[in-house]
């Protein structure tokens, strides 16, 4: 019996010895795995590092533009086709035949996005009282969407917003300037203007060479001849007791321009919102100019159905131009919702006109250029208009319309927009495989407007490249 | 008196056998652990080969730079570099984006086990192609 202990307890004891032995030579053997793994690994991802600044270093051939270059400017224009000179490269095209050949076609996918460090909301307000509600609604509630904009681009701490609210009105006018009281402008990140006709067009003198200031930041109106729809202002003036207000007060695609101009050339990512219920220069027709006679002139601008819709495409070709120039991108906000501010004195200037009183001129069928419909509608038959015009703008710019349905919804919609307009704001090509094995790369470009921007490639490698 | 009884002179040979049985679960055991040891310090040895390789490759690369510049200068490539640690290295520029293809072959005619492979760009006049560096061990 104790034999057969001796035995047991012998096979026993070298059965322990050999298990824990086979353990420990395991747990070596798989660090030393791991470490080799570590090291390929490391080995391969600095050596697509070195490929990835060889890309960036070659040459377009064309334009003889590096790589980097074309890149980011793709990314800043936000458009494939970029033209130098006689030449247009579609960069999009261009990257991926040579990453195909240099790299392998899906194998790579390249994604670059900017560090937005700063964020400029500029709003662009139609200075009317149809739209004090908007007004109002938007100083209440400008702190919680700047904090909602830190936080939707927060990486270090140290990311600034800021919004700059411009009142189209006659700064002149101390009626005027006080529309701006309601903003708290004691805070440093938020700033409010009136700008009217001196700000939003260039003076004919300016036009002439000798006398204009180049390195003025109002260049662009030269430049892209930003004037009034009537060149004559004096006309105006004299034809209508407000002047040119009757116009500049709803010109939203000049007051874009404004805004763009000046934030132009700032390593920020800009959006400009403009809010309306008209169209720019107004919905009032083109005739309603030309009549001097208070009563006839006030008929026309409510009554008359001729929507101006080449004067307003003119100033939203402007808008268009400046923001295009400078990368910025316009989200306007539609807030056609029927309060116009409809004065009792129409229904005289009704009675003159036509020769019977009226309780309210928008309800008469000789007038359709205003109706009643839970409040009064200023000119309905231009708000297709408006809207195509809006559309135009927003999506040559990358931005959205805001269709303000609902004043509550004002906080929540512009801040949706400005996240899908930050998180558009990439350039991507190839596939990407979320579950792949990958390398990936990372440089730091420098956009135009000297924001950087963060390029990513990511590799994947062949089976027999991976440890 | 009986010095040894049936039973004490059995229990003796079994001693015995437990001894010699235990002695050679011991050594086949200790023979076991140590050809396993054995394995894994081969093991080693060839993945430490490994390691180096990637280490001579990338000093390899970097002595190339130094000849031919970071942006491979085309008018040096008529003329070899000499990187002692790996068996050749040839350069391929490649023919696209309007490059003019080219081929330069630094081999010594020796078999080579591995080839590593990079892409860099390399200056073609007064503008920058892209090509092939590929590195034989």
């Amino acid at each position: 019996m104790s034999v057969t202990e001796n035995v047991m307890g012998g096979v026993i004891v070298m059965f322990i010895f050999l298990v824990a032995g086979a353990i420990v030579m395991h747990n070596l053997t798989e660090h030393t795995v791991s470490k080799v793994d570590l090291t390929k690994n490391k080995y391969l991802e600095e050596a697509y590092s070195s490929d990835f600044n060889a890309v960036l270093q070659a040459t377009e051939p064309t334009t003889m533009r590096s790589f980097a270059d074309l890149l980011t400017d793709a990314l800043y224009y936000r458009q494939d086709n970029m033209t130098f000179g006689n030449t247009t490269v579609n960069v999009r095209d261009f990257f991926k035949g040579t990453l195909n050949a240099v790299i392998g076609e899906d194998r790579y996918y390249l994604e670059i996005k900017p560090k937005i460090i700063e964020v400029s909301l500029n709003f662009v307000i139609d200075g009317s009282d149809s739209l004090l509600d908007e007004r109002q609604k938007l100083a209440d509630e400008l702190p919680s969407i700047i904090e909602g904009v830190k936080k939707k681009i927060y990486e270090t701490g140290e990311e600034i917003v800021v919004a700059n609210i411009y009142i189209l009105g006659n700064k002149y006018d101390l009626k005027d300037r006080q529309k701006c009281d309601i903003y708290n402008t004691n805070r440093a990140d938020i700033s409010c203007y009136t700008i009217g006709a001196d700000e939003l067009y260039a003076p004919p003198e300016d036009f002439n060479n000798e006398t204009y200031d180049v390195n003025s930041k109002d260049q662009y109106k030269v430049e892209f001849n930003v004037t009034p729809p009537y060149s004559d202002a004096n006309y105006v003036r004299n034809i209508r007791k407000a002047g040119e207000k009757d116009y500049y007060e709803a010109d939203w695609g000049a007051g874009v321009a404004y805004a763009s101009a000046h934030n132009k050339g700032m390593a920020k990512l800009v959006v400009l919102f403009p809010v309306s219920d008209e169209l720019s220069t107004s919905s009032i027709p083109d005739a309603c100019f030309h009549i001097s006679d208070i009563p006839r002139q006030k008929m026309c601008d409510l009554c008359d159905t001729n929507c101006p819709a080449d004067r307003s495409a003119a100033s939203v070709e402007k808008a268009l131009q400046v923001a295009k120039a400078n990368g910025h991108i316009v989200n306007p906000i539609y807030s056609f919702n029927c309060d116009y501010d409809y004065k009792p004195m129409f229904n005289t200037y009704f009675e003159i006109v036509h020769g019977r009183s009226t309780s309210n001129t928008c309800g008469e069928a000789v007038c359709g250029g205003c109706s009643v419909n839970n409040g009064v509608c200023f000119h309905p038959e231009c708000e297709d208009v408006i809207l195509e015009q809006m559309n135009h703008v927003a999506g040559e710019t990358f931005g959205k319309v805001i269709n303000l349905e609902d004043i509550q919804n004002l906080v929540y919609d512009i801040s949706t927009t400005i996240d899908d307009n930050i998180e558009e704001y990439k350039f991507r090509l190839g596939a990407e495989y979320e579950h792949a094995t990958r390398f990936v790369s990372e440089r730091s470009l420098p956009l135009p407007n000297k924001l950087m921007t963060d390029a990513k490639l990511f590799i994947y490698p062949n089976k027999n490249e991976v440890a | 008196m009986k010095l040894f009884n049936y039973t004490q002179s059995k229990r003796g040979v079994y001693a015995v056998l437990t001894s010699f049985f235990f002695i050679i679960v011991a050594l086949v055991a200790t023979i076991g652990v140590l050809f396993y040891q054995n394995m894994l310090v081969t093991f080693e040895r060839s993945i430490e080969k490994d390691v180096n390789e990637y280490s001579v490759v990338t000093d390899a690369k970097n002595i190339l730079f130094s000849c031919y510049g970071k942006v491979l200068d085309e008018n040096k490539l008529n003329e070899s570099c000499n990187v002692s640690m790996i068996k050749g290295y040839t350069v391929e520029k490649l023919g696209i984006n309007q490059c003019n293809e080219s081929y330069h072959d630094y081999l010594n005619n020796s078999r080579y086990d591995q080839s590593f492979v990079y892409v860099v760009p390399i200056q073609e006049d007064t503008r920058i192609c892209l090509g092939r560096l590929k590195l034989f061990l």
